[in-house]
C-alpha cells in the first residue's frame, strides 16, 4: 500500500455487510447469497473463488450495487467510498459506475458492440463523464494499449471487434475498464474462455495495469492457480456462504477448512504410465478438410490397447476434428484408419454395426449429449437393445448393472436429465458408452464443463473402468493437469499437425520442442510467484 | 381469456356431439315456418327462403365443421411434419427440393390452392366431406413442413443425435426417438393454431360454392345462400356467421392459452 493512500481518511474502499440475495428460477425464489461480508481496501486485489453456482458472479455484481434481472437484494449494506449503494437511485448509481467502478466480463466478444470501432468503445465512459477531450482520451487509450502490450497500439483501436483475437479483445476490454481511472474493477472470469498461452498474456496485462494505477479489484474465478497470481487475499465461497478468507500465501499453504483443502488436492490425482505392445487403432497419414479449407495435415498415430492416449492442444488445433475423422463423421481426404489390422471405411454409413459398437464417444457438454425427453433407463437401454438385442428384464438388469458401475443406483432409472446434476449427466453418458461394450472410448473434453471436485470423480471413475474392463481411451483435452493425471501416452497438436508424440514421461520432461515448451509453461501453477518467474524466464530467453 | 375460450368451445363441442338428437327440425325439412320469418320463439335464427329452420341447420352442420377442421389439420400435420423432419435430417438436395416445393405451394394463395385441388379432384369427389379435409391438409402441409423443419434443425445438430448416428441408428429411428419428442410441444401448438383457422377455410370453400354438396347445412355455403336476404331477414345470415365466428374466436383463445402453457412447461424441462 502506498503512503499517500494511507493518509486519506477512509482506507476502506468497499464494505459489504450481511449480503443476502435471492434469485428467481423455476417459478420460485431461491437463496443465492446467504449473508456474506466483504471488505476491500484501496488498491487491494481480492480473489473470489468458488465453483459454478456458488454465487461468486452474483456477489461481484452486488459489489456494484447491481442485481441482475431475476435477482433481488434482500438485506445488507454496500458502502462504496462512503456511499451506501443500496440506498441511492439507479441514476445516482449509474453516475458512480461511469467513473468509479468498472466491470470486465467473461466473454469480451459478447461485451463489445460489433458495429463500433474499438477505441471509441474504449473511451466511451470517460468521454461521457467528460474527463477530457476526445483527442486526449484517445491518446490515453493508445497509451493503455501500449501498457497492455497490444500489437501496433496506435492503430489497433481503429479496428472492429471481429478483427482482433479473443486474447486481444479481452485486453482491450481491460483498457476500457481502466480508461475512466476507476477506483474499483470487477473481473468476472476474464480468462476462462481463453487458451492457456493467451491466458498468460492477459493475466500479465491485467496484473501490470492494476498495479500501475493502484486500482482495487475483485477477481472472480474458479481457477486457484490463476487467482494466486493476481490477488492479495482470497475469499472462498460455496452455496452462497463464505467458507474461508485469508491472504493469498496463507490460503495456498495453510488452508483451514476441509472444503478449501479439497479444492487444492484435486490436481493430486496421478497414474504411473504403462506401455502396451498391442495397437488397437492406427491412423496413417490422415488429411482432413471442411469443404476446401484443410484442417488436418498428415496425422499418424498409434493408439495402444488398454491404455490412455491423450491428445492435447489449444482450441483450433484440430484435436476434435481428429475425433470426428476416427468416428467417421468427417471422412478423411487422405490416409487410412485401421482397427487392429482391419481397415475402417472413412464414411460412417459404410461401417458395419460391429465396427460402430467397438468405438464409442463421450462429449464435452453432458447437457446436450443426452436427450432431454428420455429417462435414464431409455438413454442407457437403447444401445443395449440396439447392439445386443436384449429386451425387458434382461435389458433392465444390464441397465442397473451399468448404473452401479458408474456409482449410481436404480433410483435413477426413471429420472429425466433435468433432474440430474452436471456430473451425474456425464456419468450417464459414460454408462451409455459402456452399454455397447466398447473397446475404445473417445473422450472429447469430458471434464472441461465440470467443476474441479466433480472432474476428479469422473476421472477416477474412468480410471477404475479402464482397470476393470481394459478399455482404451483417447482423451482429448486442453487441460495439462488432466493429462498429467490420467494419460500413458501423449500427442501434442497445433494447427492441424502433430508436434510431438510419445510416452507421458518423455513428453512432460525436457527437452521440449518449442511449442510444447510454450504450452506446458503456460499452465498456471499454485505458486504466487509463478507468473513473475515465468515472465523473467521468457524475457531471458528472448534476450539470449 | 383462456377460460372464456374454453367455455365457448365446450358449448360448441357439446352442440356438435348432441345437436343432431335435439335439434327442433331436420336440416332439410321444409315448412318449419313461413319462408324468411326472422327471429321468433320457434325459429331462433328465423327460416330461410325454403322455409327451413336456420337454427336447426346450424346445429346439424356443427359436427361437420369441427370434425373436418380437426381431421384436415391432422392429415396436414402428419404429412407436414414427416416431410419437414425428413428434409431437415437428410439435408442436401433432398432438403433443397422439399423446401423449394413447399415454397412453391405456399406462394399460391391458400384459397386458390384449395380451390385448384377441389377442381382437379373432379366432379365425382367434389362435394364430398373427405375432399374438404384433404384440401385443408394440402393448404396446411407445406406450412407445417417448414415449421417442423426449422424446429428440428436445432435438435439435429445436438450431440445426442450425433451419438445416435454414431450408434448406427436409421434416419427414421432417429427422427422417431430423438427428434420428434423434442419438437412435439411446438407441433402441438402448431396443430392447435392451424385447427383454429381451419373452420374459416372450410367456410370459405362453402361460401364460394365448392363446399359440401347441398342440402347439407355447411356454414359457409349457408352464409352464401342466404346472402341475398340479408335485408329481409338479417338473422338468417347472422346466425350461421355467428356460429362460425364464435367457433374460430373460441378456438383461438383456447389454443393461445394452450400454447402459452406448453411454452412454459417446455422451458422448465430445458
Amino acid at each position: 500500500m502506498s503512503t499517500n493512500l494511507t493518509n486519506r481518511k477512509n482506507k476502506i474502499l468497499l464494505e459489504m455487510k450481511d449480503i443476502k440475495i435471492n434469485g428467481f428460477a423455476d417459478g420460485r425464489w431461491h437463496e443465492i447469497i446467504r449473508g456474506i461480508d466483504l471488505k476491500l481496501n484501496r488498491g487491494e486485489v481480492l480473489g473470489l473463488i468458488g465453483e459454478s453456482g456458488a454465487g461468486k458472479s452474483t456477489m461481484g455484481k452486488a459489489a456494484m450495487g447491481y442485481a441482475q434481472p431475476g435477482c433481488k437484494l434482500i438485506s445488507g449494506s454496500i458502502i462504496f467510498d462512503g456511499i451506501d449503494l443500496t440506498k441511492i437511485t439507479d441514476a445516482q448509481k449509474r453516475k458512480i459506475w461511469l467513473t468509479k467502478i468498472s466491470y470486465v466480463a467473461q466473454s469480451a466478444a459478447a461485451a463489445f458492440n460489433p458495429a463500433h470501432k474499438l477505441i471509441n468503445q474504449t473511451i466511451e465512459s470517460a468521454k461521457r463523464a467528460k474527463l477530457g477531450t476526445e483527442i486526449s482520451l484517445k491518446n490515453d487509450a493508445i497509451e493503455l494499449y501500449n501498457t497492455l502490450q497490444l500489437p501496433i497500439p496506435n492503430l489497433i483501436g481503429e479496428r472492429y471487434p471481429h478483427q482482433v483475437s479473443g486474447g486481444q479483445l479481452q485486453r482491450i476490454m481491460t483498457a476500457m475498464a481502466i480508461s475512466p481511472r476507476p477506483e474499483l474493477i470487477i473481473f468476472d472470469e476474464p480468462t476462462t474462455a481463453l487458451d492457456v498461452t493467451t491466458q498468460v498474456e492477459v493475466l500479465t496485462a491485467i496484473r501490470d495495469i492494476i498495479k500501475k494505477f493502484n486500482t482495487a479489484a475483485i477477481y472472480i474465478t474458479h481457477d486457484l492457480a490463476v487467482v494466486a497470481q493476481m490477488a492479495d487475499k482470497i475469499k472462498v465461497i460455496r452455496y452462497g456462504k463464505e467458507v474461508e478468507e485469508a491472504t493469498t500465501a496463507k490460503m495456498l499453504f495453510d488452508p483451514k477448512q476441509e472444503y478449501t483443502k479439497s479444492l487444492w488436492s484435486v490436481r493430486s490425482l496421478t497414474k504411473p504410465e504403462e506401455k502396451s505392445s498391442n495397437t488397437i487403432l492406427s491412423l496413417k497419414n490422415i488429411d482432413a478438410a471442411y469443404g476446401k479449407s484443410k484442417v488436418l495435415f498428415d496425422i499418424s498415430i498409434q493408439i495402444p490397447k488398454g491404455k490412455t492416449l491423450a491428445i492435447v492442444g489449444e482450441s483450433g488445433s484440430g484435436k476434435s476434428t481428429l475425433a470426428k475423422v476416427i468416428t467417421g463423421l468427417l471422412p478423411q481426404t487422405n490416409g487410412k484408419i485401421s482397427y487392429f489390422d482391419k481397415e475402417l471405411h472413412p464414411k460412417l454409413k459404410k461401417r458395419n454395426k460391429e465396427q460402430l459398437r467397438v468405438i464409442q464417444m463421450i462429449f464435452q457438454m453432458p447437457d446436450t449429449a443426452i436427450n432431454p425427453r428420455q429417462t435414464v433407463q431409455e438413454i442407457i437401454g437403447r444401445p443395449i437393445e440396439f447392439y445386443h438385442g436384449l429386451i425387458r428384464e434382461e435389458k433392465m438388469k444390464r441397465v442397473i448393472e451399468l448404473l452401479n458401475m458408474i456409482e449410481l443406483d436404480e433410483t435413477y432409472l426413471n429420472r429425466f436429465p433435468f433432474e440430474l446434476s452436471g456430473g451425474q449427466k456425464q456419468r450417464i453418458c459414460i454408462a451409455r458408452a459402456l452399454a455397447a461394450n466398447p473397446e475404445l472410448i473417445i473422450c472429447d473434453e469430458v471434464t472441461s464443463a465440470l467443476d474441479q471436485i466433480i472432474q476428479e470423480g469422473i476421472l477416477k471413475l474412468l480410471q477404475k473402468l479402464q482397470k476393470e474392463l481394459g478399455i482404451t481411451y483417447i482423451f482429448i483435452t486442453h487441460d495439462i493437469a488432466t493429462v498429467r493425471a490420467i494419460s500413458d501416452q501423449i500427442v501434442v497438436m497445433n494447427q492441424g499437425r502433430v508436434i510431438e508424440q510419445g510416452m507421458k514421461s518423455q513428453i512432460l520432461n525436457p527437452p521440449y520442442p518449442e511449442y510444447t515448451e510454450l504450452l506446458l509453461s503456460s499452465v498456471p501453477e499454485m505458486d504466487p510467484k509463478w507468473l513473475t518467474n515465468l515472465l523473467i524466464k521468457r524475457s531471458n530467453l528472448k534476450d539470449a | 381469456m383462456f377460460k372464456i375460450g374454453f367455455v365457448i368451445l365446450s358449448i360448441h363441442l357439446l352442440i356438435a356431439v348432441t345437436g343432431p338428437f335435439w335439434a327442433p327440425f331436420h336440416y332439410a325439412q321444409m315448412g318449419a315456418g313461413k319462408p324468411l320469418l326472422g327471429m321468433n320463439w320457434i325459429n331462433f335464427f328465423g327460416t330461410d327462403h325454403l322455409g327451413r329452420d336456420v337454427f336447426s341447420r346450424v346445429v346439424h352442420g356443427s359436427y361437420m365443421v369441427i370434425s373436418l377442421s380437426i381431421f384436415g389439420t391432422m392429415i396436414g400435420l402428419v404429412i407436414g411434419s414427416f416431410t419437414g423432419l425428413l428434409s431437415a435430417y437428410i439435408g442436401g438436395w433432398v432438403d433443397e427440393f422439399v423446401q423449394r416445393f413447399n415454397e412453391a405451394l405456399i406462394s399460391i394463395p391458400f384459397l386458390v390452392l384449395g380451390l385448384l385441388a377441389i377442381l382437379v379432384a373432379g366432379p365425382k369427389l367434389s362435394g364430398e366431406p373427405i375432399l374438404m379435409a384433404l384440401a385443408v391438409a394440402l393448404v396446411y402441409a407445406p406450412r407445417i413442413s417448414r415449421i417442423s423443419r426449422s424446429a428440428a434443425l436445432d435438435i439435429i445438430m445436438s450431440d445426442y443425435v450425433i451419438v445416435a448416428r454414431l450408434r448406427g441408428e436409421s434416419a427414421l429411428s432417429i427422427i422417431w426417438r430423438e427428434v420428434l419428442p423434442n419438437i412435439s410441444g411446438t407441433m402441438l401448438v402448431e396443430f392447435a393454431i392451424r385447427a383454429g383457422f381451419a373452420p374459416i377455410l372450410i367456410g370459405s370453400f362453402g361460401f364460394l360454392g365448392f363446399g359440401i354438396r347441398p342440402p347439407f347445412p355447411e356454414w359457409g355455403s349457408m352464409i352464401n345462400d342466404y346472402r341475398p336476404f340479408i335485408f329481409i331477414s338479417p338473422i338468417t345470415v347472422i346466425g350461421p356467421a355467428l356460429a362460425l365466428s364464435s367457433l374460430v374466436v373460441s378456438l383461438n383463445l383456447f389454443t393461445e392459452g394452450l400454447a402459452r402453457l406448453l411454452g412454459t412447461s417446455r422451458k422448465e424441462i430445458k
